[in-house]
């Protein structure tokens, strides 16, 4: 609510790899280029993509919680909270992933951390990854 | 005192500042659905990215029809009447029917996602909700005063709408510690989410400047309720909040929030404001009567 009654301290961000051919590749981070659409033009349709995937690093987020505070946390199905829904349906569908040849997909989060200790800004990084998901066409 | 009020309420005019108050609006929110047509199918149709919720029954379920899946493959021909509607609202004379529409179908496309919502978003479906009621009384007939009435009363339910924006968001402020201590504008501005890359990147300490921005802009949001109605000082006061709300725009990069709260400034124009002799020149000049008040 406008900032209130304290700005955020934390930023989530959605990243994924993909194997192929039995090799990982690095971790890609599908924001960036909306963010960088945001900031070369704070009036297209940038922002709004780039609005649309924070939520899914939210929900990720919020997953790995519940996952975290969870009586056993064993037993909980991350595939069928929201985050991880949305993470793999926008890598499947939104990315040329399954074209390339990609056979499965790793989703993870990285949360930014900020907090003010004497007046200047400390930062701090929390990545939390998600088990390992297949990619098939029918999806 | 009470007779003074009476003459006062009846010789009021705010026709013109109203209707100026809807183009302004609508031209808004034309705007806002164009801007993102290469994305619709995400934010309104049946490739969203965002989580539908739809636990709501009866007149709630209304307002979150395009949180059903099988509801928003339609989302197109919503999105075009919108759109049209909004262009009739622009260069034609609205109407109740036309108005309510306006206002329901905002309200569809708003609950459809919620990750690009804002404050901003909300205050603009209250305030279609009261734009239904903003009656043209102008001309002769046997309902005009009722009509004026009903029109002065929602013209004023928007300005007290906006007024309890800003003191929600401003007591909400106070019960936090960011804000009081002087630190919300270096934690907003640290992220490079809400800025830029360098701005984030200089911006590492606190000073006194960052420190009195906070403090501006906390009092602005809870003093609001109270000088937006003193007529003697609402000029320079609402260039504070026009100044605030572009540096959201352009800064803090929240560019449909910072809209709407200007575009929402133009309900407080006074009624002889130069703008709207400047708007009568550019009539005069044109064919035809575009700019109808």
């Amino acid at each position: 609510m406008m900032f209130a009654p304290d700005p955020t301290h934390h930023i989530n961000t959605f990243v994924y790899q993909v194997e192929q051919d039995g090799e990982w590749s690095s971790w890609r981070n599908p924001v960036f280029r909306f963010q960088q659409d945001h900031w070369s033009n704070r009036f297209g349709s940038g922002s709004d993509m780039y609005d649309m995937l924070n939520g899914v690093a939210d929900a990720l987020y919020n997953a790995a919680q519940y996952r975290t505070f969870a009586e056993n946390p064993e037993d909980v199905d991350l595939t069928s909270l929201p985050g991880l829904m949305m993470a793999k349906k926008y890598v499947l569908k939104f990315t040329p992933v399954l074209d390339e040849g990609a056979t499965h997909v790793r989703i993870g989060v990285l949360t930014e951390q900020h907090r003010i200790d004497s007046g200047a800004v400390r930062v701090m990084y929390v990545f939390q990854e998600f088990p390992v998901l297949e990619l098939t066409h029918a999806e | 005192m009470l007779n003074r009020i009476v003459t006062y309420w009846r010789e009021l005019d705010r026709q013109a500042v109203s209707s100026l108050f809807v183009k302004g609006l609508y031209a808004l929110l034309l705007w806002y659905v164009l801007k993102s047509f290469s994305i619709w199918d995400i934010l309104y149709g049946p490739e969203n990215l965002s989580i539908l919720m739809n636990p709501y029954e009866g007149i709630d379920k209304l307002a979150m029809l395009f949180n059903i899946e099988s509801i928003r493959v339609y989302y197109m021909p919503v999105l075009l009447i919108f759109v049209g509607l909004l262009l009739f609202g622009l260069f034609r004379k609205t109407n109740v029917v036309t108005r309510l529409a306006v206002w329901y179908l905002f309200l569809l496309l708003h609950f459809a996602n919620f990750e690009t919502s804002t404050g901003g978003h909300h205050l603009v479906q209250q305030v279609l909700f009261l734009h239904i009621f903003l009656l043209d009384y102008s001309g002769e007939g046997p309902y005009t005063g009722v009509k004026k009435h009903i029109h002065h009363l929602a013209h004023y339910a928007i300005w007290v709408q906006i007024a309890i924006l800003y003191a929600v968001s401003g007591g909400f402020k106070l019960l936090g510690t960011d804000w009081l201590q002087g630190e919300a504008m270096l934690m907003s501005l640290s992220f490079k989410e809400f800025g830029f890359l360098w701005l984030s990147e200089s911006l590492q300490q606190n000073n006194i400047f960052l420190m009195s921005l906070t403090w501006i802009v906390l009092g602005y949001q809870v003093l609001f309720p109270v000088l937006i109605w003193v007529a003697r000082i609402r000029g320079p006061f609402l260039l504070v909040g026009l100044i605030f709300h572009l540096s959201v725009l352009f800064v803090v990069g929240i560019v449909d929030f910072g809209l709407f709260m200007v575009v929402s400034y133009l309900i407080f124009l006074s009624s002889d404001s130069y703008v709207f002799e400047t708007i009568d020149k550019i009539r005069a000049r044109l064919p035809k009567s575009y700019l109808r008040r």
